[in-house]
């Protein structure tokens, strides 16, 4: 019967204690509470190049179906 | 025009998603199959483009639309402008955050058999913490 222990910090960063269990429980119960990596960077100028690349082939895409 | 940033995100659940939006802000996003183009305050489409749109008069008379767009590894991006980051910055972010992490944690809980013994928000002087305790089994209250 194990304790589950989630806790969130001021910047919404999660931290997950497993008690009264032990061994490869630990990481199935880590991998069904866990909220994957908790980041909120910034995108590089290679994601916005991507980004625009995309569009631009959207645009052309359309514009030869019409 | 104020230029659209990327920020990388922990948010895959559009349900939850949009319950963190509503419950942090307000915000009653809008939810598309397929990305749509985001709106500048003006009213002047932009190349960005998002599937969760929270339109720009929800948030204010002055401010662009706000998007969460999906990625490769299946989360969102949050799609913000740069004139926006004053309301929409980190301390939002992570308001957001513990609120989807906090709706998510009672999901998988119910989903997988454990009930809340605890739920305790403690206030600092830097904001707000959360803790969670889950019991497997029957709950004793």
């Amino acid at each position: 019967m194990a304790d589950i222990i989630v806790e969130f910090d001021e910047q919404g960063n999660q931290t997950i204690r497993i008690e009264k269990v032990a061994g490869p429980s630990c990481e199935k119960y880590q991998k069904m509470f866990g909220l994957g990596p908790v980041t909120f960077a910034k995108n590089t100028d290679d994601y916005y190049k991507q980004e625009k690349a995309s569009v631009a082939v959207g645009n052309k895409q359309s514009l030869s179906s019409i | 025009m104020s230029k659209y940033h990327g920020y990388q995100t922990c948010f895959s659940d559009t349900e939850l998603l949009c319950k963190a939006l509503h419950e942090v802000s307000g915000y009653k996003a809008d939810v598309h199959e397929t990305a749509i183009n985001l709106y500048g305050y003006h009213g002047d489409v932009r190349p960005e483009t998002a599937e969760v749109v929270v339109p720009r008069q929800q948030i204010s008379s002055a401010a662009n639309d706000l998007g969460f767009k999906r990625n490769t590894a299946g989360s969102y991006d949050a799609i913000i402008s740069a004139y926006d980051r004053h309301r929409h910055g980190d301390e939002w972010m992570g308001k957001l955050k513990m609120s989807y992490g906090v709706a998510a944690t009672y999901q998988k809980a119910k989903l997988n058999g454990f009930h809340v013994k605890e739920d305790q928000t403690t206030t600092t002087s830097t904001g707000t913490r959360r803790r969670i305790v889950l019991s497997q089994g029957q709950s004793l209250l």
